[in-house]
């Protein structure tokens, strides 16, 4: 970039400090650590061995860990006072000196030996160097100059030349100068100034630093999937991918727990970041392997892996994979948010640059597609949730058989052991490029029309929850995953809240009811009163069975990042590179003022600031909710779903009856919320009471006079009565609902067609498609969503 | 006739008349339907000078004829200089003008001399200022009780409007407090219906009928966990008008864990009044004031009426009928 470099490949080292006997070479005593980069004693007694805290079984850790452990000097807890969620942060706790090695018993959380660098918040301070082990011995500031232009590397790596590094192939990088450590050549034997290949991160560089914050952050999002036994193996899983920093962790700790493969020949599912131009660091371990951490002021970077062998103690065995096969959807929301051509297409570009680097099958669609999706999206296929930790289990043992089989073949065949998860790693890319102009021209007309911001954020994000339903289900995947974080989810709790969706927060929010299975001891502190209340596990577990999977049917949400903390998420994604992109988005540049969201996102993060336990509080009231409403009727016979968000109606059918049945409301009345129940039944009565004593004011819905019937009344009228109450409160804002996409209005006007037989259909889909499910599951056979993709063009075909 | 106003929920235009018809009917309707208030009962309205319980008053003094009950003004005197006494003379004002008998329960008669402002000297200095409005509305409602014994009632009915309802659903999930939020949802379960006029419909409803109430707020009120759902709260209705309405709907609806919800009221072993635990919330804050050590049990209030129990005199939550604890 702009940094003058020698133009010859020979660097200069320009800031060496001396040679540092790592056998004496400890500071004096007392001694102020002015920088982290600066020297530090190394150690060379006999280290404890590297503890791995990610066993299985010690899953408790995670909460054993977040807890106050070690006191916190008052330095530290004025920075973590002063860390605000959703910064980022270039230098974490820049201002606070740095604690003295050894004084007064602050130590790092997870191993409790070092002395803390980063504070998450009072009680997570974690250290630098992570727990004893292979240490690194010498970090290098180097610079890189990337690109296809520049000069070719001087040193034999090893690896294959069509290592594929972003769009530019290979890219080199120039060392620069050695912060401290050892001399070039003397503690790296192979290691020396000069221009080396710039590789993709691995997880050498990523394991280097922060490995107690990073081990702790990555155990955590394991420990989600893994304890709620919701993945099976071979599953395939649907990432949602939008470019922000929690959705791309989420990514990032895919792709990077996936299987490592080693060895040339083999490509491994990489992440690579985008190469930065600047000054990051490299670490040289002792066997001469090298990893970067951290990158420019702006973008990431990659790392620096000559030597392929990591060090001891880094590799996972297999039992810590995660089995599932992943894809990743991103949706282009350009048209919603009004931008122009030229800028989605730049989008587009580098959105699909990056998916193409994670190596999963990828899907990019574009927001349009929802004009053309089918009314099938609407449709709960309900399927039973396949059984409890039996059927889990027998799950796990046929997968297990099955890559052993596949390894036994392979070795048969002579070559290298194949992939037995990646049917193609670069399989599909489902990129439409463009969409037809007069499509973004009707979404653009559509999300013009709607009067507040808060009703396009709720449009958007209904349009954008069917639209990744349809990939999932076109392709196959049973699961999907978003990357809520939990201060994401905090505030999506009290929006929804102020939306009126208080029956759906635990859809909205919960990971997954079958957490809530095992009953009490997962709702935290046991109650004061101490009594498991009235409703027994069991009892629990038999009426959320039904309910489990209702929303979408055979498409489940999951949000394995629901553990997370933004301010974790910030700090991970920039310890380990992780690529972030910004879009714009509805809500960019608005006011606070705006819409309800961004106020309460506001708000939300102003109360974190002055009480630190705000959201996790609201985060942990989240968890004692239910999914089941609290008056809706069985599972046996399920309730009419919303039209939209396909949660069972919340809105009374007594009020309901009432409107319709005509008592001179007025069609005005219709589209209020009168529609809901106790809170609002009177408003109905106040509207009919007031028109006895004066006359009925005249204006332009006077004129309707009859109550709202569907065949005479617009679409809006009857896909008006088939939302829930929050659903009806967001279209209000919608003047015409004629601009809705067809496959909503279609489907609207099926089931105002049969009026009742809405139930009787999800009746009847409730036996046929879990016979299929069933079969599917008992067969032995994984899930995979081939079957539910047959399923449900059937579903579709009885709805018709 | 003029139009005066747009209704909120029906989105009518409606004169200042129609529209105090509409808002008794409202109420008439909420009782009727929810059958609150039995013919013959003897009802304690528990009235603070506040626009709300003033209305209140006002609205259940015009239909009391229809529904055959008797009121009785029921007012507390919590010992707030400055403040209460500024309220208590409104209440005096409103019982002469309806011709409503009154009765003033004062904290220092019942609580053993502990006045409001008492409560506060000593808590003041412990770091726990906020907890004022924790004592003040346990004690105010223990007090309303004793009132209501007084006067020999039958029923208590305290006003309470939207808004306050919304706050208080805003603060319990911002203090994870799912035990009252199992009950705030219950505000509309059985047996409790609520009415739900939003604070402006009481404040014009005040305005149209010309009443004389008092407007200000507590001294203490400003330290308030409240103060930050109410500004919450306004600039939520700011963004979107029907979001009181959306709150309340939304508490009506949530679902809790059945291990969330709280275990029926048993008896104070003291006192005798509805508690969760052996001891009534009430006496436990005595006993912690006596003791000098004022420590707030952070557990279920008796009754869960704390759950709508608002600072004093600053506005309060929707009209909450429910049957006195005797």
């Amino acid at each position: 970039m702009a940094r003058p470099g020698p133009a010859r490949p020979g660097p200069r080292v320009t800031a060496a400090p001396a040679p540092r006997d790592v056998t004496s070479a400890s500071p004096a005593p007392g001694a102020v650590r002015r920088h982290e980069r600066e020297p530090r004693p190394w150690r060379v007694t006999a280290a404890p061995a590297p503890r791995d805290a990610e066993r299985a079984g010690s899953c408790a850790c995670v909460t054993a860990a977040t807890k106050p452990r070690a006191a916190l000097s008052p330095a530290a807890a004025v920075a973590a006072v002063m860390c605000q969620v959703g910064e980022d942060y270039v230098e974490p706790a820049p201002e606070a000196p740095p604690p003295r090695p050894g004084g007064r018993g602050q130590r790092c959380v997870k191993c409790k030996e070092e002395p803390p660098i980063l504070v998450i918040r009072a009680g997570d301070a974690f250290c630098r160097f992570g727990p004893p082990g292979p240490r690194p011995s010498a970090v290098i500031s180097l610079w890189s100059t990337v690109g296809a232009n520049g000069p070719p590397c001087e040193q034999p790596c090893g690896l294959p030349a069509d290592l594929p590094v972003g769009s530019a192939g290979r890219s080199c990088v120039r060392l620069l100068r050695l912060d401290w450590g050892a001399p070039p050549g003397a503690l790296s034997p192979g290691l020396d100034a000069g221009v080396w290949c710039w590789y993709p991160r691995s997880e050498v560089g990523a394991l280097a630093f922060w490995g107690c914050f990073k081990a702790l952050y990555t155990h955590k999002f394991r420990a989600v999937l893994g304890k709620h036994r919701t993945i099976f193996p071979g599953e395939k899983v649907l990432l949602a991918w939008s470019g922000g920093p929690s959705s791309s962790s989420m990514v990032w700790q895919v792709v990077e727990v996936r299987p490592a493969r080693s060895g040339a020949g083999v490509r491994a599912p990489r992440w690579a970041a985008v190469p930065c131009c600047g000054e990051a660091e490299a670490v040289v371990w002792p066997a001469g392997v090298c990893g970067v951490v951290g990158g420019g002021p702006l973008s990431g970077s990659g790392t620096l892996m000559p030597v392929p062998s990591p060090p001891q103690g880094l590799s996972r065995d297999s039992a810590k994979r995660l089995r599932f096969v992943p894809g990743v959807v991103y949706v282009d929301e350009g048209a919603a948010c009004g931008r122009s051509v030229g800028d989605r297409a730049q989008t587009r570009a580098a959105m699909e640059q990056a998916l193409r680097r994670t190596g999963f099958p990828w899907h990019a669609v574009a927001l349009e597609q929802v004009l053309d999706l089918p009314p099938s999206v609407l449709c709960c296929a309900v399927r039973e949730p396949p059984g409890g930790q039996g059927a889990y289990k027998a799950a796990v043992d046929t997968f297990l058989q099955k890559q052993q089989q596949q390894r036994w073949g392979a070795e048969a065949a002579g070559g290298s052991p194949a992939p037995a998860l990646v049917e193609e790693p670069q399989g599909s890319p489902a990129s439409a490029g463009a969409p037809p102009a007069a499509q973004t021209q009707a979404l653009c007309r559509l999300f013009d029309s709607v009067r507040s911001l808060t009703a396009r954020e709720e449009l958007l994000q209904t349009l954008r929850s069917h639209l990744v339903l349809h990939v999932a289900r076109a392709h196959g995947y049973s699961k999907v995953m978003t990357g809520e974080s939990c201060t994401r989810l905090a505030i999506k709790l009290m929006t929804g809240l102020a939306l009126g969706r208080g029956a759906f927060l635990a859809w909205d929010t919960v990971w997954h009811p079958r957490r809530l299975r095992r009953g009490v001891p997962d709702l935290g502190p046991g109650p004061p009163w101490g009594g498991a209340g009235p409703g027994t596990p069991g009892v629990l577990s038999r009426r959320l069975q039904g309910f489990s999977d209702e929303r979408h049917g055979d498409v489940v949400v999951v949000r394995p990042m629901r553990e997370h903390t933004l301010k974790e998420v910030a700090f991970h994604n920039r310890l380990c590179a992780v690529p972030v992109f910004f879009t714009p988005a509805v809500d960019t540049r608005a006011p606070e003022k705006a819409s309800i969201h961004r106020l309460m996102e506001a708000f939300v993060l102003r109360l974190q600031a002055q009480f630190p336990s705000t959201i996790s509080t609201v985060y942990r009231t989240s968890e004692k909710l239910l999914k089941a409403p609290r008056d809706v009727s069985t599972p046996r016979a399920p309730a009419p779903c919303c039209l939209l968000c396909c949660c069972a109606l919340d809105v009374d059918t007594a009020g309901l009856c009432w409107a319709r049945g005509g008592h001179g409301v007025q069609s005005s009345a219709l589209t209020t919320p009168v529609l809901a129940g106790s809170a609002t039944a009177f408003g109905a009565q106040a509207a009919h009471l007031s028109q006895t004593p004066a006359e009925p004011p005249a204006g332009p819905h006077g004129a309707a006079g009859v109550a709202g019937r569907c065949e005479r009344e617009a679409p809006g009228a009857c896909l008006m009565e088939q939302l829930c109450y929050s659903c009806r409160v967001t279209m209000k804002d919608v003047p015409s609902l004629d601009l809705l996409p067809p496959y909503i209005l279609a489907e609207a006007r099926l089931r105002s067609q049969r009026p009742g037989a809405a139930g009787d259909v999800h009746g009847g889909l409730l036996g046929g498609s879990s016979s299929e499910a069933d079969a599917g599951v008992s067969g032995g056979d994984l899930p995979t969503g081939r079957q539910e993709a047959g399923a449900a063009p059937g579903v579709l075909h009885v709805y018709k | 006739a003029l139009t005066a106003l747009r209704h909120l929920r029906s989105g009518l235009a409606l004169w200042g008349a129609c529209f105090c018809a509409a808002f008794e009917a409202e109420v008439l309707h909420t009782v009727e339907a929810g059958r609150l208030l039995p013919p013959g009962a003897v009802v304690a309205v528990g009235a603070s000078g506040g626009k709300d319980s003033t209305v209140l008053a006002h609205v259940l003094r015009e239909l009391a004829p229809p529904l055959d009950v008797s009121l009785r003004l029921v007012a507390v005197d919590e010992g707030i200089g400055g403040y209460r006494d500024a309220a208590l003379a409104a209440v005096r004002r409103q019982a002469a003008r309806w011709e409503l008998p009154l009765t003033v329960v004062a904290y220092a008669d019942l609580f053993g001399g502990w006045t409001m402002d008492a409560v506060a000297r000593s808590t003041a200095g412990s770091g726990r200022s906020r907890a004022c409005c924790t004592f003040c509305g346990v004690l105010r409602r223990r007090a309303l009780e004793e009132g209501a014994r007084l006067v020999g009632a039958s029923h208590i009915v305290t006003g309470h409007n939207a808004d306050d309802m919304a706050e208080t659903v805003l603060m319990n999930f911002l203090r994870g407090d799912a035990g009252r939020l199992a009950r705030g949802g219950g505000l509309g379960s059985p047996g409790e219906g609520g009415a739900l006029a939003s604070q402006k419909e009481v404040v014009l409803y005040a305005h149209f009928c010309r009443l004389d109430y008092f407007s200000e707020e507590c001294v203490y009120a400003p330290e308030a966990f409240r103060g930050h759902a109410r500004d919450l709260l306004k600039l939520l209705e700011a963004v979107r008008p029907s979001a009181v309405l959306d709150l309340v709907h939304s508490a009506e609806r949530l679902a809790l864990h059945p291990a969330a919800q709280p275990p029926p009221p048993g008896a104070c072993s003291r006192c005798g009044a509805l508690a969760s635990r052996p001891l009534c919330q009430a006496c436990a804050l005595l006993d912690g004031l006596n003791h000098r050590h004022p420590k707030p049990v952070r557990a279920l209030p008796p009754g869960g009426a704390l759950l709508t129990t608002p600072v004093p005199g600053a506005s309060s939550l929707s009209m909450v009928l429910r049957r006195a604890g005797l």
